[in-house]
C-alpha cells in the first residue's frame, strides 16, 4: 500500500528528530518502568501470600506479644492444622549499618509452615539438631560471604546481648516475595532461654502466631474463631489471612504509593509533550503536502490516519527502547535503593511491559489527536498556500 | 539588547511548539524540586525532633524506645547525675517514658494504622521546651487523658479535642493538642504514664530523656554512663537519636528522585534539542542573511543560545512556580525504621528556587549547544541557496 | 466538440481582507466544451487561479452555480467534493509538489490508493503514465534526483495515472526554463489530441497560452468574451 508506505517514510523523514524523540519517549518509559517496578515490589507480598496461612498478632500492636499458652488453645480450634510461631530476632553484625532482618522461629512447624523454604534434607537435618545454628538466605550468605559452619558473632537489640550462632545451612526461596532469601532463622528456644535471664518479664513471648488450615476449609471462618477465642481477654488478638495481613502493611505507606503513583502519571504527560512537539512539527512542516494530497481527492481520514499511523509507530519504538534500557536500569535501581542492605527482586513482569506498551500506545492516540484536529480542519487551499 | 528581542521573537513565533517544550522543561525542574522539597521535609522533620541539649538513654543495645526497656530502679539512680538541670521546684529536669506502636483502626475507612502513644510525665514539657499546647490545656497525672500532636489531630477524626480514642481496652479523651515545630513529636500521642503502663502491662520504662545544664559535656556524660557496668545503658543526643530513625524513607526518596531526575532531564534535554534544531532548520535563510549583513558566527552562536537559555529558564520558573504550590502539603506514611506513622511534609527554601532554576539553565545549556553550533557552521551561499517552501 | 464538461453560472466569489470585501470573479458565466485545450490568461491578482480551484473542486463560489463533469459542485460536501475530486481531476501544480520522501513512481501511484484496484494494476498504471510523460527509466528516483523539467512531468503524470475527466493545470510552466516548459506543453497538447483529454491551462504566459487550442483573458474577475 502507498500509504502505508508513505507513513513509513515520513517517520523516518528527519532521522536526528525521529532518534531525538524516540530517545526522549524511551527514557520518559524507562523512569516510568522504574516507578511500576518500586510499586509492584510493595505490593508482590500481596499477590505471592499463601492462602491457607493466617497470622494472629496482637490486637493492640504488632509489636506487642502473645502468651506462649495460645499455641494450645489455637491448636484446638476445628480447621486448622498446624500452629506455628515466632518471633523478631532484633540483630547486627559489627555495627548498625550491617544489620539484616532476622527472626526467632519454632523450628518444630517451621519448614511445615513455610514449604517455600528450598533446603537440602542433610542441612535441614544438621540445623534441626543445633539449638544454636541458625539458617540463612543465599542473598544475606553472598553479603558477608557467609559459609555453612562459619561462627557469626551477632550483637543483639531485641535480644540483648552477644550472640555466636553457627551457620547450619544456607537456603532458597521458592517464593521470595514471601520468604526472603535475604534474611536470618534462628531456633526460638535458644533465643527464649537466653531472654529468661536478661529480661525475664519478656521471656516466653510470641510476635506471631502462624495458623496453617487443613484442605477444604474456609481461611475466612477460622479468622473469626481465632479472634473469639481470644476476645476479652487480657490479650486480644487481631488475626487476618497473611494476604490481608500484608496488605494492611503496605497501604500503611499509602500516601507514598499514591505520590509514586501520581508521578508516573504526570509521566505520561511529560511524554504525550515529547511527542506532540514533535508531530506538530512535522505536521507543520508537511502541511503543503497534505494539501496536495487532499487536492489529489485523498479524505481527511486518510490524512488522519497517516498522522495517526507515525505518532503510534514512533510511541511504539520509544516504548522498545525504553523496555531494553529498563533491565539494566533496574538492576542498578534495585541496588542503589538497597544502598548496601539486601537487593530487592525488582523483577520485571509480563504486566510491566505491558503496562508501558500500553501508556505508550495511550499517549500516541493523545498525541495524534491535535494535529489530526487540525489536519481534517484545514482546507485544501490553506494546505496549498501553506509555506513551510 | 537587539538580540534578546530577536530570541524572544523567535519563540514567540513558534509559540504552540515553545510552549510544549517549556511545559516539558517545567515537567522536569517540578519534579526536581518536588524530590528536593520532600527529602529536606524529612530531614527537618526528623531532624527537628528533640533538643540538643537532651540526652535520650536506651537500654544498651537497643537501637529504638520499642527494643528498649529500663528498669525503674536504674532509672532512679540514672536521673541522679550532677550535668542534669534542676528545675524551680527542686525537680531533676528527667522523664522517664514508655513508647508504643499501637494499630489502630480509622474510624472513617477502617484501615489500619499505626499510632505512635507516649506515656509521660509534666516534666516533659520542661524537658521539651519548644513543645507547645495551641489547643486545649495538658493531661492530669493519673487520669486517662490524653494530648495529641497536630499531625495526629489531623489524620484521625477521633482524635481532636474532647473526642476519645480507644486502645488497650479503655477509652483516652483528648483534652489538648500540641505543636513541636513540625517534629516527629507531631505524629504522637502523649498521656500519663502509670497509667499505659498498667493498661500495657509493662514494668519497666522505654526510656529516659535528661535535660543537660551544658550541652558541651553529653560526650564525657555519655562515656561515663556507658562505661558504668552498672547502667548497661547506652547514651544519645536526642535529635540524633531521631535523625537516624528514618533512613529507609529518605534513602528511598533520594534515590528514587535521582533516579527521576536524571532519567527525565536526559528526556527533555532530547526534546528540547529537537526543538531548537528545527528552529535552527526552519530559519536557514534567514541566518544566511544575518551573515550577508555581517553578523559574525558567534552572533548567531549567541542567539541561539541565547534562545535555548530563555526556554529553559522559562520552563524552569513555571516548574519552581508549580512546586512551590506543594509547599506545606504534607503527606503521612508508616516509616519503616520504627514501625510508626510520620508525617512530612514539602518544604521549599529559596536555595531550592536557585537550585531548580540552575538546573534548568543548566539543561537550557546542553539542549542549545548542538543546534546553536551547527547554525553558526551554516555557509551563507548555501543558506541563501536553500528555499524554504 | 462535445457536450459541455464544465460549465459557470453567474459565479462570483469575494474575500474578505482587511475588513473589506474583494471580488475575485464577478458573475461569470461560461462553458467547456468536453475535449477543449482552454488556456486562462491574465495579470496577477485577476482571479484566474481562484476560477481554476472553483473549477477543482477545492474552492466554493460565493454565489452561481459550478458544473463540472455532470455534478453540481457547490452542493457537495467536503466528503464528497474529495471522492469527486479523485474520479475527476487531475491537477498540475507550479511548484510541481511531489512527496519527497516517494519515488517518482510512488508519487504517481499515489492517486491510485484511493481506488480499488490491484497491485499489478496500478504498477501498470503508473508504468504507463510516466511512459507517456518520458520518465520510464526514471521510476525509482526520488524527486530531488530530477530536473525541475522532469519533476513537473512526474507531476503531470500524477494528474493522469487515474483517468480523470479532466486536467486543471495551474502555472504548470512557471517555474520552468524555456525548453522544459516547452516539453510540458507539448505533453499537454498530446494529451489533448491523442487522448482527447480536455485541460483547463491558467498562465500568464502568452507562449505558453499559445499551445492552447482556445484562450481566454480574464481581467479583474471578468472574463473577456471568445473573439
Amino acid at each position: 500500500m502507498t500509504l502505508l508506505r508513505l507513513m513509513l517514510r515520513n517517520t523516518i523523514r528527519r532521522p536526528v528528530r525521529l532518534a531525538l524523540t524516540i530517545g526522549g519517549l524511551a527514557m520518559v518509559v524507562l523512569a516510568f518502568g522504574l516507578l511500576r517496578l518500586t510499586l509492584e515490589e510493595w505490593h508482590s507480598g500481596v499477590k505471592a501470600a499463601a492462602n491457607n496461612r493466617l497470622i494472629t498478632v496482637h490486637a493492640m500492636s504488632d509489636s506487642l506479644q502473645l502468651p506462649l499458652a495460645y499455641k494450645e488453645r489455637m491448636a484446638v480450634i476445628p480447621g486448622i492444622q498446624l500452629v506455628h510461631y515466632g518471633n523478631v530476632f532484633g540483630v547486627e553484625y559489627r555495627d548498625a549499618k550491617e544489620s539484616f532482618a532476622a527472626f526467632a522461629e519454632h523450628m518444630g512447624t517451621f519448614f511445615e509452615t513455610y514449604p517455600e523454604v528450598i533446603l537440602n534434607e542433610a542441612d535441614r537435618l544438621a540445623f534441626l539438631k543445633d539449638r544454636g545454628g541458625c539458617l540463612i538466605g543465599w542473598k544475606l550468605a553472598a553479603r558477608f560471604g557467609w559459609k555453612v559452619g562459619d561462627v557469626i558473632p551477632l550483637k543483639g537489640t531485641t535480644h540483648t546481648g552477644n550472640w555466636e550462632l553457627v551457620v547450619r545451612g544456607i537456603f532458597h526461596s521458592s517464593n521470595p516475595a514471601i520468604m526472603g532469601e535475604g534474611e536470618l532463622y534462628a531456633h526460638w528456644q535458644f533465643a527464649n532461654e537466653r531472654l529468661k535471664t536478661t529480661a525475664p518479664d519478656r521471656a516466653d513471648g510470641v510476635g506471631w502466631y502462624v495458623a496453617t488450615t487443613a484442605p477444604g476449609v474456609n481461611p475466612r471462618s477460622v479468622v473469626a474463631a481465632i479472634d473469639a477465642t481470644f476476645a476479652n481477654s487480657f490479650a486480644e488478638t487481631r488475626t487476618e489471612r497473611e494476604q490481608a495481613y500484608i496488605a494492611g502493611w503496605v497501604a500503611r505507606s499509602g500516601a507514598l504509593l499514591d505520590a509514586l503513583n501520581w508521578l508516573s502519571g504526570v509521566m505520561n504527560g511529560i511524554a504525550a509533550l515529547v511527542l506532540v512537539n514533535a508531530l506538530a512539527m512535522a505536521v507543520r512542516e508537511r502541511t503543503r503536502e497534505y494539501g496536495v494530497m487532499k487536492t489529489l481527492g485523498f479524505r481527511p481520514r486518510h490524512l488522519v490516519a497517516l498522522v495517526m499511523g507515525e505518532s503510534l509507530l514512533v510511541a511504539l519504538a520509544g516504548a522498545l527502547v525504553g523496555l531494553g534500557l529498563l533491565y539494566p536500569a533496574a538492576g542498578l535501581y534495585a541496588v542503589t535503593v538497597a544502598g548496601g542492605k539486601t537487593v530487592g527482586a525488582y523483577e520485571i513482569t509480563a504486566e510491566t511491559i505491558w503496562l508501558c506498551l500500553g501508556m505508550m500506545v495511550l499517549v500516541g492516540l493523545l498525541a495524534a489527536l491535535w494535529p489530526a484536529v487540525r489536519l481534517s480542519r484545514m482546507t485544501t487551499l490553506e494546505g496549498l498556500r501553506h509555506r513551510g | 539588547m537587539l538580540w534578546s528581542v530577536y530570541s524572544l521573537r523567535n519563540l514567540w513565533a513558534r509559540r504552540v511548539t515553545t510552549l510544549l517544550t517549556l511545559s516539558g522543561l517545567g515537567l522536569v525542574v517540578f519534579v526536581f524540586v518536588a524530590i528536593l522539597m520532600l527529602a529536606h521535609g524529612l530531614e527537618q522533620t526528623m531532624g527537628r525532633t528533640g533538643d540538643p541539649s537532651n540526652a535520650i538513654l536506651l537500654s544498651k543495645g537497643a537501637l529504638s524506645e520499642i527494643e528498649s526497656s529500663l528498669s525503674r530502679d536504674q532509672t532512679g539512680v540514672l536521673a541522679a547525675q550532677p550535668e542534669v538541670v534542676t528545675l524551680a521546684d527542686h525537680q531533676v529536669a528527667a522523664v522517664r517514658e514508655i513508647a508504643l506502636q499501637l494499630t489502630l483502626r480509622k474510624r472513617e475507612r477502617g484501615s489500619l494504622a499505626s499510632l505512635s502513644v507516649r506515656g509521660s510525665s509534666p516534666v516533659a514539657f520542661a524537658v521539651r521546651p519548644r513543645l507547645r499546647i495551641v489547643q486545649g490545656r495538658a493531661w492530669q497525672p493519673g487520669t486517662t487523658e490524653v494530648i495529641v500532636g497536630s499531625q495526629v489531630a489531623r489524620q484521625f477524626p477521633e482524635a481532636r479535642l474532647a473526642e476519645t480514642l480507644r486502645f488497650g481496652r479503655r477509652e483516652w479523651t483528648v483534652v489538648g493538642i500540641f505543636e513541636a515545630e513540625g517534629s516527629g513529636f507531631d505524629s504522637e500521642v502523649w498521656g500519663d504514664v502509670d497509667q499505659m503502663m498498667t493498661t500495657f502491662h509493662r514494668t519497666a520504662f522505654s526510656s529516659m530523656t535528661l535535660r543537660l545544664a551544658d550541652p558541651e559535656v553529653l560526650p564525657a556524660f555519655k562515656a561515663r554512663l556507658e562505661r558504668d557496668p552498672r547502667f548497661k545503658v547506652s547514651v544519645k543526643r536526642e535529635p540524633e537519636y531521631y535523625e537516624g530513625k528514618a533512613e529507609g524513607l529518605a534513602r528511598l526518596i533520594r534515590v528514587t528522585g535521582l533516579f527521576l531526575t536524571v532519567v527525565f532531564s536526559v528526556g527533555a534535554i532530547l526534546g528540547a534539542t529537537m526543538t531548537m534544531s528545527a528552529s535552527v532548520a526552519h530559519r536557514t535563510t534567514e541566518i544566511g542573511t544575518l551573515r550577508t549583513l555581517g553578523f559574525t558566527r558567534g552572533h548567531i552562536l549567541q542567539a541561539f543560545m541565547l534562545e535555548s537559555i530563555l526556554l529553559s529558564l522559562a520552563g524552569g520558573l513555571l516548574g519552581v512556580a508549580g512546586a512551590a504550590l506543594l509547599n506545606r502539603v504534607t503527606i503521612s506514611t508508616v516509616n519503616w525504621d520504627t514501625g510508626a506513622e510520620l508525617a512530612f511534609g514539602f518544604h521549599l527554601t529559596p536555595g531550592m528556587v536557585g537550585e531548580g532554576l540552575l538546573f534548568a539553565v543548566f539543561m537550557g545549556l546542553i539542549c542549545g549547544l548542538v543546534p546553536a553550533a551547527r547554525a553558526a557552521r551554516i555557509e551563507i551561499v548555501h543558506a541563501l541557496g536553500e528555499r524554504t517552501a | 466538440m462535445g457536450d459541455p464538461v464544465v460549465s459557470l453560472h453567474n459565479v462570483t466569489k469575494t474575500y474578505i481582507r482587511g475588513g473589506t470585501e474583494v471580488s475575485v470573479i464577478r458573475d461569470l458565466s461560461f462553458v467547456i466544451p468536453a475535449g477543449t485545450f482552454l488556456a486562462i490568461m491574465g495579470p496577477s491578482g485577476s482571479g484566474k487561479s481562484t476560477l481554476l480551484n472553483v473549477m477543482a473542486g477545492i474552492d466554493r463560489p460565493t454565489s452561481g452555480s459550478v458544473v463540472v463533469a455532470g455534478t453540481r459542485l457547490d452542493q457537495l460536501s467536503e466528503g464528497e467534493m474529495a471522492r469527486w475530486r479523485a474520479r475527476h481531476i487531475g491537477y498540475v501544480f507550479q511548484t510541481y509538489n511531489l512527496i519527497p520522501v516517494l519515488t517518482a513512481a510512488e508519487n504517481v501511484e499515489l492517486p491510485l490508493a484511493l481506488t480499488h484496484l490491484t497491485r499489478r494494476e496500478r504498477a501498470e498504471h503508473v508504468k504507463t503514465a510516466l511512459r507517456l510523460v518520458g520518465l520510464g527509466d526514471r521510476m525509482d528516483h526520488y524527486p530531488r534526483q530530477l530536473s525541475g523539467g522532469q519533476e513537473q512531468r512526474v507531476g503531470v503524470a500524477r494528474a493522469i495515472v487515474s483517468d480523470p475527466t479532466m486536467i486543471l493545470a495551474d502555472e504548470p510552466t512557471g517555474n520552468l526554463d524555456r525548453e522544459s516548459a516547452d516539453d510540458i506543453l507539448t505533453l499537454l497538447a498530446r494529451l489533448n489530441r491523442e487522448l482527447g483529454k480536455t485541460i483547463v491551462m491558467v498562465t500568464h504566459d502568452p507562449r505558453a497560452a499559445e499551445r492552447a487550442q482556445m484562450i481566454r483573458h480574464l481581467e479583474k474577475g471578468l472574463l473577456e468574451m471568445p473573439p
